[in-house]
């Protein structure tokens, strides 16, 4: 696979830089942040596309998104 | 019985017509309708004759093909004995699709294992997908295949103007793809040369090696002036002139070799009817025109060249079958003049009615689409319908656009119409707008838009410093190609941005020829499953965050979605089946019938264009006479469909004025 020769080929410079990423991107995971959530926002568009779920569940998702970025929103302030 | 001579249509000084006995390759193109089919099938049949020990193979790549109707014989998807050194071909570019597919795609998952950095798991998903628009990229390959098999001759049957062009400047973009696959290889290449020290040929070098020998050979007979000869055949009516204006200069600049042109269906037969007397007028000043353009005189297309024109009758029955076949060849390489006989008694025929479809304005439509087989009407029955709808529903605004890749509307309505993202208003009229989508700038516009996402989904996967020379040319090759059908897609984006603008109230579109008509409406499912394999690719790499291209992709999907809402299964859309009473119209139309049907799309009319009307003159009657048996035909196999029959006119619809009684005798408007 390609990815494992990009990963030898790489200096060390890039490489650590796919660490400090791969860190970050667990630190995200793990609380609510306005991007997280236009993520999985972006996401169940993408499950609704591909008829995966339904134009009913994604109301249902979309609202219980919009409703916890409200809430982050209101922390935030 | 009475005879009437015509001493007219004779192309007997000096014809010079396809008499080169090197020829390998004979092409023959022009505009849907122009009976391209009849000249190739009466050349093959003549060259047969002329040289008994070459073996002659005629094929078609149109996507409705009709060598077989015009034999008279069963061709289809298989090599087909017509006679002792004659052979016939339709090219079904799906079937060869398959077979491609079955033959390479286990050497195309390694290429793209090796070239990219989706898993096994992504690839077998993407290779298992439909490629829209790959006809043309099919018949290439086809004939790359056709050439190494013991033929001395292959006469070229295309689909209309707009899509042979982009079939003879595919070799070129093939060369591209090649190109960008070899790129693919060669870190592939560069590594395995460090391991082993040499790099030795596998399946995959060996596949591209091969194919692009192919492709060149196929480019360089097309370009070979000595074996190779285009000839396009036009009629006398503006449209088909302006169009084979553009092909000569088209291959004139990919010096594909062109001598002669036929000027088709030439009205002759000075009878006792005013009909016949105009029409023959009416040709005559168009034969001038086309005789002038492509003359070393007077032509901005000739370059300073004089092509032969070859004058072809209107003949008062159609020409199918070998008989008549070889009488046609007879008079094309100039063996004998045009004579016809015509019975002295013929059954008469009842007046047209005019405005019959008067009750389709009452509908509350907000889609009409045009389609049937090329050079039945199309472009003025849409133009007249999209005016009856602006006459009759003033406080509404109508759009008429076409997604032909020969672009016809500023013709129709005698007006420049710029292909431009822009609607002109159409003069004389507050609601009535026209729109002439610029394919290849849609797609060069969708191109620019996903360039820098793809740009920077690569970026992603590489991370800064990593040496990325290859994969920099592969990302820039890549973006340069396009499957062919991609600009169908996008004139459908175009449209569908105007219905999602909700700017106007009803949309009459003009359609391309049916078989490719077939290719514009499957194609938004056959996206709709690409993207849906894109969703999935976006969804397992989450982590490198590309929201920005997903949520374009996202975009492009929604648009999608809406078209196919609009197009399929809506009571407010509706679509005209335009034909001709002949063999070949009703074939065309059997087949997309039977799409129609399958794809739930609302239609309820059948248009029978240019029938003779009620008349005393044996000319007339007698073409009168051939229409109705194919009428009857339509009214029996189509029972429930309202049949519309239009008179010929004597003079071709052009302009405001003649689209106004147009209109009238259509709709009573």
């Amino acid at each position: 696979m390609f990815i494992i020769d990009d990963l030898l080929l790489l200096p060390a410079r890039g490489f650590m830089g796919v660490v400090h990423k791969i860190n970050d991107m667990v630190a995200e995971e793990l609380t609510d942040t306005p991007e997280k959530l236009k993520r999985e926002l972006l996401d169940i568009q993408m499950r609704l596309e591909m008829e995966e779920i339904t134009e009913a569940e994604y109301q249902k998702e979309e609202e219980e998104i919009l409703e916890r970025l409200e809430i982050l929103e209101k922390i935030g302030e | 019985m009475k005879k009437e001579i015509s001493a007219k249509i004779s192309n007997r000084a000096k014809n010079q017509f396809l008499v080169n006995n090197r020829l390998k390759f004979i092409v023959f193109g022009g505009k849907g309708g122009s009976g391209k089919t009849t000249c190739a099938c009466a050349t093959a049949l003549y060259l047969g004759q002329k040289y008994k020990t070459k073996r002659i193979l005629i094929v078609s790549t149109d996507p409705a093909p009709s060598i077989g109707d015009s034999f008279n014989v069963e061709v289809g998807n298989k090599i087909t004995k017509i006679q002792d050194n004659i052979w016939a071909y339709e090219m079904e570019a799906k079937e060869l699709m398959e077979d491609f597919r079955k033959q390479h795609s286990e050497t195309i998952k390694i290429l793209l294992d090796r070239g990219t950095y989706l898993d096994s798991e992504d690839i077998e998903q993407f290779t298992s997908l439909a490629m829209p628009g790959m006809d043309e990229v099919m018949a290439i390959i086809k004939i790359a295949e056709l050439l190494e098999k013991e033929y001395d001759l292959i006469i070229l049957d295309t689909a209309p103007t707009g899509h042979t062009k982009i079939l003879l400047s595919l070799p070129q973009a093939m060369k591209r793809w090649i190109k960008a696959a070899d790129l693919m290889m060669a870190k592939h290449r560069f590594i395995m040369k460090r391991i082993r020290r040499k790099y030795i040929n596998d399946e995959c070098d060996k596949f591209l090696t091969k194919t692009l020998a192919d492709i060149e050979r196929v480019e360089k007979l097309l370009k070979n002036q000595e074996t190779t000869e285009f000839v396009p055949v036009t009629i006398p009516e503006p449209m088909s002139i302006l169009e084979t204006e553009e092909l000569v200069k088209d291959l004139d600049i990919m010096k594909i070799s062109v001598k002669s042109i036929i000027a088709n269906r030439m009205a002759t037969v000075e009878g006792e009817c005013s009909l016949c007397a105009s029409r023959i007028k009416e040709k005559e000043k168009y034969l001038k025109m086309i005789e002038e353009k492509f003359s070393a005189k007077g032509g901005s297309v000739s370059g300073g060249k004089d092509y032969q024109i070859l004058k072809m009758p209107l003949f008062p029955a159609e020409i199918r079958g070998q008989d008549s076949l070889n009488e046609y060849a007879r008079i094309l390489f100039a063996e004998k003049e045009f004579e016809i006989i015509l019975p002295k008694k013929l059954p008469e025929f009842p007046e047209i009615p005019q405005g019959k479809m008067a009750k389709f304005l009452k509908k509350d439509l907000s889609f009409v689409i045009c389609g049937g087989k090329g050079g039945v009407g199309k472009t003025s029955i849409a133009a007249a319908t999209a005016m009856a709808l602006a006459k009759k529903h003033k406080e509404k605004k109508i759009l008429i656009t076409t997604t032909d890749p020969a672009h016809a509307l500023s013709n129709i309505f005698d007006q420049d119409i710029p292909l431009a993202a822009e609607a002109v208003s159409i003069r004389g009229f507050n609601n009535l707008f026209a729109i002439e989508i610029d394919t290849q700038k849609s797609l060069r516009d969708f191109k620019d838009e996903y360039k820098e996402s793809i740009k920077e989904l690569f970026n992603k996967f590489t991370g800064p410093g990593a040496e990325v020379v290859y994969d920099q040319q592969v990302m820039e090759e890549l973006m340069e190609l396009s499957p062919p059908g991609l600009e169908e897609l996008m004139a459908l984006r175009k449209v569908m941005d105007l219905a999602g603008g909700s700017k106007y109230d009803i949309y009459v579109l003009d359609s391309a020829a049916s078989g490719h008509l077939l290719r514009f409406l499957e194609l938004p499912g056959l996206v709709r499953e690409w993207l849906k394999s894109i969703f999935k690719i976006l969804r397992k790499y989450q982590g490198l965050k590309l929201e920005g291209i997903a949520q374009k992709t996202v975009n492009l999907s929604r648009d999608i979605r809406k078209i196919q809402k609009i197009l399929f299964g809506s009571a407010k859309t509706e679509f005209l089946m335009i034909t001709i009473p002949e063999e070949m119209g009703i074939r065309e139309m059997e087949d997309l019938d039977g799409s129609l049907e399958s794809m739930d799309i609302n239609y309820n009319y059948i248009i029978a264009n240019f029938i003779n009307p009620a008349s005393k003159c044996n000319f007339c009657l007698a073409k009168r006479k051939g229409q109705e048996k194919y009428l009857g035909i339509i009214k029996k196999q189509y029972p429930l469909k309202n049949l519309i029959l239009v008179p010929l006119l004597p003079h071709d619809i052009r302009g405001i004025d003649s689209l106004h009684s147009f209109s009238k005798i259509l709709y009573g408007i």
